[in-house]
């Protein structure tokens, strides 16, 4: 007899088992303690957000914050709207503010390190032995060096006064996003030295010379803010954005036109568009000297010879001239780290001259607002290495600045700062110069301190704490350390208790100087309410100086043997490097690359070809200072002769936390047998290959143009993009691709449709017939267009039809949809990690996010999508989130009803149901779906900055975007205590709040006067995503709208 | 015969000790398989006695001394009941505000206040113990419930009556089937009236064919899954 199993059997036992199994399932939940707050703040209500209006000092931007606190934790951190900044918005970084504040990797105690051992001691001790060693330096007369982060308003005062008490020393901040240039090329050309106003909402033409604009550069918020206003589509108009330089970033993806040039040639493109306005007799404004003289200054730069050496046609500069030839409603900028060579300060010089010669200054660019932007220059660093090695420092104190990383080995740092008797840190995280410090006393973060800054003339912004302080760490706030350390090494002059009292001093005075009408008191209250006091700047009237005739511009560099490498700053990494060991930064895909958790080196297809290397190729890049390995990274933005790579990665202590008993990362990729995961980076650190280089005018570093050579190492690169392609099973192979690349394109799928400017009096109907993309769309022609679910009043009829009676309805009028505007969208991925705060959404490191298991509810879908006309790839940006679909896939096949349609609208998601088939994420046709394969940890504390109003899912359990549904619940809830029906407006999701574009708008379409119904009733950019399925989503897309049907 | 039975029920055999295994484990996790099983009491004079040892509280406090002899409303101190999800526990301070003149009338409630007066200058909270609680799922509003009329006694019971609370002294287990009754049932509002700001959200007004409005008295809750789950 065949001892097989039977049918019955195999029943009989499954049927005993899953019995079993049920019993055991079902214990009891566990008893949970409640623990009362002793003393509860004033205004305090369990349960409810308090919102505190603090200032941001991620960078010198200082955006306004408004931080929602839920029983005494930060939660969620966004912009605040009364701030005339940042108008409400913040970027990513600033998003990811909460998991500093939570960070693992922050100094817990005071340490004292002694022969490389590191021991706690107390405060009292480690103040004691400050003083002590500060009253030691002032008697030998020694001289102090700090390095500190760029810091305005109070604190510099201050500290400068604490220092000169001190014996005196040096105050350098340390900021590796430099604007030195900018600043010393006003003062060249027009006398004043400062960063000016860029009104881009002003301008109808914009030419970028390579800065990072929507990314990092000066105040990326309100550059977002004041682009939009200038670039979006209204009333048939939208204003063009053209970008020159050898790299297109994220920043440059949005340009209506990019041109390319070689590293270095942006100063002559510059000056030979300005000769051209010149030639034209149009620049009426410009004296006749002030022409003869300009004139003659760039007599060397014709456009003939330019268009021989950058390889831009002299025809398009012609054309570029013509049209930024605006009557001052143009205007032109350069910046950031692609434009960071030698001779940055002359390419600002030449853009203020093209500038001047179209009548922008005063117009579009505007003097007096004074931004205070960067840190010290890369010459007084210099000076300040010399001092350390020579022994003119006897003391060092380092507060939240990472030199030994951000500097290049070769700056010599890192030796200076060896031979220095006694180094002191008083950086909020332990990093790596916080390492080589002989005694580390953390410091508060920003979150939990006072302060204040005042970013431009007329902004004074508060800092104020926004909970106690977090009560894993025992740090001091770096106002009261500063001034109890005055205390105990005898100095007078500090009379105040803290820095609070200090502060208020300080506003005290400016109060009066303001002539506030207001009681102090009241403006103290005011200002911390609506985080500070605005006004608007004056502007001041910028004249030619005659300094600028004397200058010689430079003949573009001839073409070098190597490669030109950019170390270019996103809004995920930058040279500053803070973000390099935040998890949601390390987790969110680079907008354009769409690689997470690691480096890449960005190579044109024809130099990849040329050198032999293949598409995620492990290539070797070679400087004079070093030699790296990283993951090639073929794209078609950056200029032939360059390579790109990002700045700010590849942090050696970043994750000290984050080890689990195995001595694994739960995060970092697979850690080879013999490597302790502190000696694993995440990327590299591209400062390892560059020189220590300086603008000659300006002394700001060099990012750009570091001569490398590449070749292959024959091996293939981990390398993680999130953009679907790494699955070698669904890639189709081209022969033709030899740089192997492969097609990143929407596979004619229409999630990104574009329309013509100009075509849009006619509908869109009409305009598909013509437009290029039109027989790219699946045409699966559905005729069934009805909706699963009756409308709610045939609903109610079908009920009472059965009932024989009026019945009682409990029904809120809402349905909720959202519009995405493809046009204003920017790719920032803000959103997204607004998203991963606002919802508990873990992160689930490299390896899992190679095999598809990332948890992100919403992400930035990027598209190469070849133009049929000119043949040239363009780069697309769609926020793509669950579409809460009428006719949804996911929820017929729902064995247990965790998924269904609720009477709002949305396709709700019971998480305590979910049994785990995944029946629902492989029937969503949008791919939103995200399932847990684990219960994933969030590592301490980083677990209190977790929004109590959202259930943390554990393993087995399907999750999606809820359009933040908990927030819906929460405004019906106080509408409902006042009587009265949610407005149009109260609810804002997540990604809404975030996104500084405005792209989102989220409200209830059965309101008529909803914004969301009126751009339903005028649009005609209107589509959904895939409509031929009949999925009848709430998300509607706004069509993206292209000059001449193309962009970069 | 015997070898062809084991052969033929070989897996069924293997799976037994399995089963036992897992009967043995289930009933050795259970906290306490009694409290499990026995029906939620309606019994009003259930004594302090009958608490479950894994319910007492670590400061001995009863509720039914608080509000009889006291006099004090619950909202009193648990004061966010009407304008939060939360009702809140009540902070340590406002016990200590009354229990700083209060000290007691006989021994053992003198000892209980002094075991609670220990806390003042540590600054630390009592643990209590939830009696009263719902998975954490699960995101129940207090004041949607207390703002319609709802008296707290409605769901947690005559608590005046009870020295000690505990899972006996429950009226309810507070799961979601006795959650659903009223929602999809509607009920009785406990004055007969529904609150005027409620009333004005809600209704047919915009539903033809329905009744005109939401009759007077009666609530409906919204049935909707995400309501609670979310």
């Amino acid at each position: 007899m065949k001892s097989n199993i039977s049918r019955r059997n195999f029943l009989k036992m499954s049927a005993v088992g899953g019995a079993t199994l049920a019993v055991a399932g079902c214990g009891s939940d566990p008893i949970e303690t409640l623990f009362p707050l002793h003393t509860p703040p004033y205004g305090y209500v369990s349960g409810d957000s308090i919102h505190f209006a603090t200032t941001c000092q991620e960078c010198t931007a200082a955006c306004g914050l408004v931080i929602r606190t839920r029983e005494g934790r930060a939660i969620k951190a966004e912009g605040n709207p009364d701030h005339p900044i940042n108008e409400g918005r913040i970027c990513l970084q600033g998003q990811s503010i909460l998991q500093a504040l939570y960070s693992p990797a922050r100094a817990t105690y005071p340490s004292q390190i002694t022969n490389k051992k590191s021991q706690i001691i107390s405060w009292d001790k480690g103040k004691q032995l400050l003083a002590d060693k500060l009253k030691e330096v002032k008697d030998k007369k020694g001289e102090i060096l700090y390095l500190g982060s760029p810091r305005t308003g109070t604190f510099p005062t201050l500290l400068k006064q604490w220092i000169n008490g001190m014996g005196g020393g040096t105050v350098l901040e340390l900021d590796m996003k430099p604007v030195n240039s900018l600043k010393h090329a006003n003062r060249i050309m027009f006398g004043k030295q400062e960063v000016p106003h860029f009104a881009l909402d002003k301008a109808e033409v914009l030419i970028n010379f390579g800065a990072d604009f929507l990314e990092t550069w000066l105040n990326p918020v309100q550059m977002t803010k004041n682009y939009t206003r200038m670039h979006k589509f209204q009333d048939g108009k939208k204003g063009r954005y053209i970008h020159i330089a050898p790299h297109i970033s994220l920043t440059g993806t949005n340009a209506d036109e990019w041109l390319s040039c070689p590293v270095g040639h942006e100063t002559s493109i510059a000056l030979a568009i300005s000769r051209i306005l010149l030639n034209k007799d149009t620049a009426g404004h410009l004296t006749i000297n002030e022409k003869q003289e300009l004139k003659e200054l760039l007599s060397d730069f014709s456009e003939e010879k330019i268009a021989q050496t950058s390889g831009i046609d002299k025809d398009v500069l012609i054309k570029l001239a013509h049209n930024f030839d605006r009557n001052g409603r143009s205007l032109a900028i350069a910046g950031g780290n692609c434009n960071a060579g030698e001779d940055t300060t002359l390419l600002q010089i030449a853009v203020n001259i093209l500038n001047y010669v179209a009548g922008n200054i005063d117009k579009t660019v505007v003097f007096g607002a004074d931004y205070n932007f960067g840190g010290a220059n890369i010459a007084d660093l210099e000076t300040a290495v010399k001092g350390m090695q020579e022994g003119r420092y006897q003391l060092v104190i380092i507060e939240n600045v990472n030199p030994v990383f951000t500097l290049p080995e070769n700056s010599g740092f890192k030796k200076a700062l060896k031979a220095v008797p006694f180094v002191v840190s008083f950086s909020t995280e332990n990093d790596e110069t916080s390492e080589l410090a002989n005694l580390h006393l953390p410091t508060s973060h920003f979150l939990e301190s006072w302060g204040d800054g005042k970013p431009r003339d007329g902004v004074y912004a508060l800092q104020q704490p926004v909970m106690a302080k977090v009560p894993a760490f025992d740090t001091m706030e770096l106002g009261n350390l500063i001034l109890e350390l005055a205390t105990l090494a005898g100095l007078d002059g500090f009379k105040s208790k803290d820095f609070h009292t200090y502060l208020k001093t300080a506003w005290k005075k400016l109060h009066q100087n303001l002539g506030i009408s207001s009681p102090f008191d009241k403006f103290w209250k005011q200002s911390r309410q609506k985080g500070g006091y605005f006004q608007k700047f004056t502007h001041s009237i910028a004249t030619l100086k005659d300094e600028v005739y004397k200058l010689k511009f430079l003949q573009p560099p001839a073409k070098a043997a190597g490669l030109s490498l950019l170390a270019v700053n996103s809004n995920l990494h930058n040279a500053n490097a803070k973000g390099a060991n935040r998890t949601w930064l390390m987790e969110i895909p680079h907008p354009v690359t769409q690689v997470v958790w690691d480096s890449w080196v960005e190579l044109h297809p024809d130099t990849a070809v040329r050198l032999g290397i293949r598409h995620g190729d492990l290539v070797e890049i070679t400087s004079t200072n070093g030699k790296v390995n990283a993951a090639a990274w073929i794209f078609y933005g950056i200029d032939k002769n360059t390579v790109a790579m990002p700045a700010g990665m590849g942090r050696k202590v970043a994750f000290p936390n984050y080890k689990s008993s195995h001595g694994r990362s739960k995060l970092l990729p697979v850690v080879e047998m013999d490597l302790k995961i502190e000696e694993k980076t995440v990327g590299i650190n591209v400062m390892d290959l560059l020189s220590w280089r300086k603008d000659t005018l300006s002394g700001d570093f060099v990012f750009a143009g570091e001569n490398v050579e590449i070749k292959p190492t024959g091996e293939k690169a981990y390398l993680v993009t999130m953009d679907g392609q790494n699955r070698k099973d669904i890639a189709v192979p081209d022969i033709e691709d030899q740089a192997g690349f492969g097609d990143r394109s929407q596979k004619n799928r229409g999630f990104v449709q574009t329309m013509a400017l100009g075509h849009y009096e006619k509908g869109h109907e009409e305009d598909l017939k013509k437009h290029h993309l039109r027989k790219r769309y699946y045409t699966l022609n559905r005729k069934d267009k009805t909706s699963f679910y009756d409308p709610i009043d045939v609903n109610v009829s079908k009920a009472v039809k059965r009932a024989g009676k009026e019945t009682p309805v409990y029904n809120d009028p809402y349905k909720w949809e959202m519009f995405i505007d493809l046009d204003r969208c920017i790719g920032c991925s803000a959103c997204v990690a607004a998203c991963y705060a606002e919802n508990n959404i873990p992160v689930v490191g490299k390896d899992r996010a190679n095999v598809g298991r990332e948890m992100s509810w919403i992400r930035i879908e990027r598209y190469f999508e070849t133009n049929k006309q000119t043949g040239q790839l363009e780069t697309y940006y769609t926020p793509q989130m669950c579409q809460q679909c009428d006719n949804a896939g996911c929820e017929p096949v729902c064995p247990v009803y965790a998924t269904y349609q609720n009477p709002d609208g949305l396709n709700a998601m019971v998480y305590n149901r979910c049994v785990g088939t995944r029946y629902c994420s492989n029937n969503c046709v949008y791919k939103q779906r995200r399932f847990n394969w684990r219960s994933y940890k969030f590592p301490e504390p980083l677990q209190m900055q977790l929004n109590p109003a959202v259930s943390v899912r554990s393993k087995g359990v399907m999750e999606k975007c809820t359009f933040c549904h908990h927030r819906i619940k929460e405004i019906k809830d106080q509408a409902k205590d006042k009587g009265r029906n949610v407005i149009d407006g109260e609810i804002q999701t997540a990604c809404q709040q975030a996104c500084p574009a405005d792209a989102i708008v989220f409200g209830n379409i059965l309101d008529k006067n909803s914004k969301t119904s009126q751009i339903k009733k005028k649009t005609k950019r209107n589509y959904k995503q895939l409509p031929g399925l009949n999925f009848q989503p709430a998300i509607t897309y706004l069509k993206k709208v292209n000059h001449n049907n193309r962009k970069a | 015969m015997k070898n062809q039975f084991i052969k033929k029920h070989v897996y069924f055999l293997l799976i037994i000790p399995l089963v036992i295994l897992y009967s043995v484990i289930s009933l050795a996790n259970k906290p306490d398989p009694s409290a499990e099983n026995t029906p939620p009491a309606q019994d009003t004079t259930v004594t302090e006695n009958t608490v479950p040892p894994e319910f007492v509280q670590p400061v001995e406090f009863s509720h039914k001394t608080h509000i009889e002899k006291g006099e004090i409303p619950c909202e009193f101190c648990h004061i966010y009941a009407r304008r939060s999800v939360n009702s809140g526990a009540p902070t340590m301070a406002s016990c200590f505000g009354c229990h700083s003149v209060v000290k007691g009338s006989d021994e053992k409630l003198q000892a209980a206040i002094k075991k609670l007066l220990e806390f003042k200058p540590t600054g630390k909270s009592i643990p209590w113990k939830k009696i009263h609680d719902v998975p954490d799922f699960v995101h129940f509003s207090h004041k949607r419930h207390v703002q319609v009329g709802f008296d707290c006694t409605e769901c947690h019971g005559e608590i005046s009556t009870h020295d000690a609370l505990s899972p006996l002294t429950m009226i309810t287990d507070l799961s979601m089937g006795w959650c659903m009754k009223c929602h999809t049932e509607g009920r009785q509002a406990f004055r007969g009236e529904i609150v005027e700001s409620i009333r004005k959200t809600r209704g047919g007004k915009i539903v033809k064919q329905a009744a005109a409005q939401q009759p007077d008295g009666i609530l409906l809750g919204s049935k909707d899954c995400y309501t609670c789950h979310k």
